[in-house]
Formats: C-alpha cells, sequence, structure tokens
C-alpha cells in the first residue's frame, strides 16, 4: 500500500462545498443545558470494596459457578427469528 | 511465612481454582475453617465480578437470560480474572471469549451484542468534551479543508456487525418487558456510539460515512478521507450527520495541528 505514492483524494473545490453545504445542514448538535453530571457515582458493581451480594450469598461458601453447562439460553433470544449459524453477508 | 509476592501469588492461583495448602496455612481460623474461609472468598470473588460484568452488559444479560449469563461470566472470569484493580476496565475480553469459547454458539449475534455495550461502556467513561462545533468547520479557510484533519470525539467508537445488533439491544435492554421479535435476517449495520455530552448515542451511519470517520480517525486529510471511503460517499450529506451527532473532537483552541 505504501508504494503507492500517488494518494487518491477528493478535488479541492468538491471538499469544501460539500463542507459548506454540510456546515449549513448540520446546525448546532443538541445541548445538556437541562442536566447536570453528578460526580463520583458509580455505576451498580462497579464498587469493589462493597460486597454487592446479599449477606446470605455474601458468606456463602458454596461456589458461585454453576455444576452444569447451560447449553441453551433462555430469555429474549427466544424472539430472534432467522439468522443461520453462518452470519450473512453485510448489506 | 511466604514472602509477600509468593503469598499473593499462591492466594491467586488458589482464588482460580489452584493449589490452597499455601494458602490455608496463611488463614487464621478463628471460628471458621481456613478452607471454608478461602471459599467464601473465592465465592465472593465471582458473584461480585459477576455483578460487575451485568452492569456493564445488560442486554446481553437480558438477552440470554440470568442463569445463562452467569455461567457465561463465570467461565470468562476463570479465563480471565481483572488485570486492574479497577473494574471499570474489566470485560474489554469479554466479546471476544464469548466467540473462542464457543458458549455464544446458541445466539451467534451474542458477541457483537457484547461489542456493542463495551463501546456504550467505553464511551460512558471517555473523557468529556464539547464536540465540533458545525460554527469552527465552517470558519476554516476553504483552501485548508482538504489538507484538514479532523479528529473522532473521544468517545467516538464504530462497530459493524453482520447483525441488526441494535435492534437486538434494545430487546436485550428490555428484557422480558420486551414484547416482538428481531429479525437477524434484516441485514447489518455499522453503528456510531458517541457520547456528545452527558448521555451515550447508538446511531446508524451509512457505511460511507463509516468509512469516512475511520479514516478520519486514521489521521487521513479531509480529501483522502472522502476518497478513501469509496464512490457510494455522499461528502456533504455525510459531514452534516457526523457533525450534528458530535462525532468530531473540537479543534484545540492554540494547537493548530489540525491545519495543514
Amino acid at each position: 500500500m505504501k508504494a503507492n505514492t500517488l494518494k487518491s483524494t477528493l478535488p479541492a473545490v468538491m471538499v469544501a462545498s460539500a463542507v459548506a453545504m454540510a456546515v449549513a445542514a448540520a446546525g448546532t448538535p443538541a445541548k445538556a443545558a437541562d442536566k447536570e453530571k453528578c460526580y463520583g457515582v458509580v455505576k451498580a458493581g462497579k464498587n469493589d470494596c462493597a460486597t454487592a451480594n446479599s449477606s446470605c450469598a455474601g458468606t456463602s461458601k458454596a461456589d458461585g459457578q454453576k455444576d452444569a453447562f447451560i447449553a441453551l439460553p433462555k430469555g429474549v433470544c427466544e424472539k430472534l427469528v432467522g439468522g443461520s449459524l453462518k452470519p450473512m453477508k453485510k448489506g | 511465612m511466604p514472602a509477600l509476592p509468593d503469598l499473593q501469588h499462591s492466594f491467586m492461583a488458589a482464588l482460580r481454582g489452584g493449589a490452597e495448602d499455601a494458602v490455608l496455612a496463611a488463614i487464621a481460623g478463628d471460628g471458621i475453617p481456613a478452607a471454608e474461609r478461602l471459599a467464601i472468598h473465592r465465592n465472593n470473588m465471582v458473584l461480585t465480578l459477576t455483578d460487575s460484568l451485568a452492569g456493564v452488559f445488560p442486554a446481553v444479560r437480558g438477552l440470554v437470560g440470568a442463569d445463562f449469563f452467569a455461567a457465561c461470566a463465570a467461565a470468562f472470569i476463570a479465563a480471565h480474572p481483572p488485570r486492574s484493580g479497577t473494574l471499570i476496565r474489566y470485560g474489554d475480553r469479554f466479546a471476544p471469549f464469548l466467540d473462542r469459547s464457543g458458549m455464544a454458539a446458541p445466539v451467534p449475534c451474542l458477541s457483537d451484542l457484547a461489542r456493542l455495550e463495551w463501546a456504550w461502556h467505553q464511551a460512558f467513561h471517555a473523557a468529556d468534551a464539547a464536540p465540533l462545533a458545525p460554527a469552527d468547520l465552517g470558519a476554516i479557510d476553504p483552501g485548508d479543508l482538504p489538507a484538514l484533519v479532523l479528529r473522532p470525539h473521544p468517545s467516538a467508537r464504530l462497530l459493524s456487525s453482520p447483525w441488526p445488533v441494535d435492534a437486538v439491544w434494545a430487546a436485550g435492554l428490555a428484557g422480558d418487558a420486551f414484547d416482538g421479535t428481531v429479525d437477524l435476517d434484516a441485514g447489518g449495520v455499522d453503528l456510531l456510539v458517541v457520547r456528545p455530552a452527558l448521555e451515550v448515542e447508538v446511531r446508524r451511519l451509512d457505511p460511507a460515512a463509516a468509512a469516512l470517520l475511520a479514516a478520519c480517525a486514521a489521521g487521513r486529510p479531509l480529501a483522502e478521507a472522502a476518497a478513501t471511503a469509496g464512490t457510494g460517499l455522499d461528502l456533504a450529506a455525510a459531514l452534516a450527520g457526523l457533525l450534528a451527532a458530535g462525532a468530531f473532537a473540537p479543534f484545540h483552541p492554540t494547537n493548530q495541528e489540525h491545519l495543514p
């Protein structure tokens, strides 16, 4: 790739006109004026000082892992339709 | 007593299911046998890390259910324990693990869903920045535009998937409340994940617009990036969409490196 010294570029006049159109069309990105940031708020499960579990689970010596491998998921994935195991071509 | 690094290494090995003897000798029983104390600690580690992963991958969990997610998480934790003391960084290898381990084979789009959620998580924790204002781009001398380097917003992430993974994401987030179906044959998507202000946004991009942003992210000047994006690119429309999405970083007020 690097051997190709002639880099493909768009003509300058096309770039300039496209940018002018884009700037006119884009408007101003939305501002979050009505919201304020809460500093120090950590998402659930990210406070590694605390045990996020009930005292029952927290003192259990039972292994958290399931014994049997759960081969088939249960849940919303039953509502996925189509889709063979082989991914389709992007289109 | 063993040296502290040796003790730490054997403690870690025991937490991952390895030999316990060296560690047990260093644990004071005091009412609860040392082996039980270690088991409790190990159990807490797995549960806490599983909760942490559930916080990063809520749609994966919603899609496959709590039991399957817990099984995937436990296998992942055993294979890839955290490398950082900061749990925010934990989970970067979850999506590749789902592919490699074969656990996600029943749900082929699952690893791409995990990639989308990791991108969301990264965008959420990325540096704050006001996106490039269209007026600032408009103020650039037209003669400088072809060589202009547009940097992506610090939170911007691109994701390409052969599945309609944004629709799968919405279904997974809704969990049991999801009342509908997702057609996996609906085709692939190019997604932009970005946090222009406080909220993370996930948008579909035209493939050529995604290629344009990727070329900009690689440091290519605008005229070259536009040519790279291919003949399907409508540069004006793509730039307008990316500007409106807040996909570009602002120009540095004093550092003029974006200019030729």
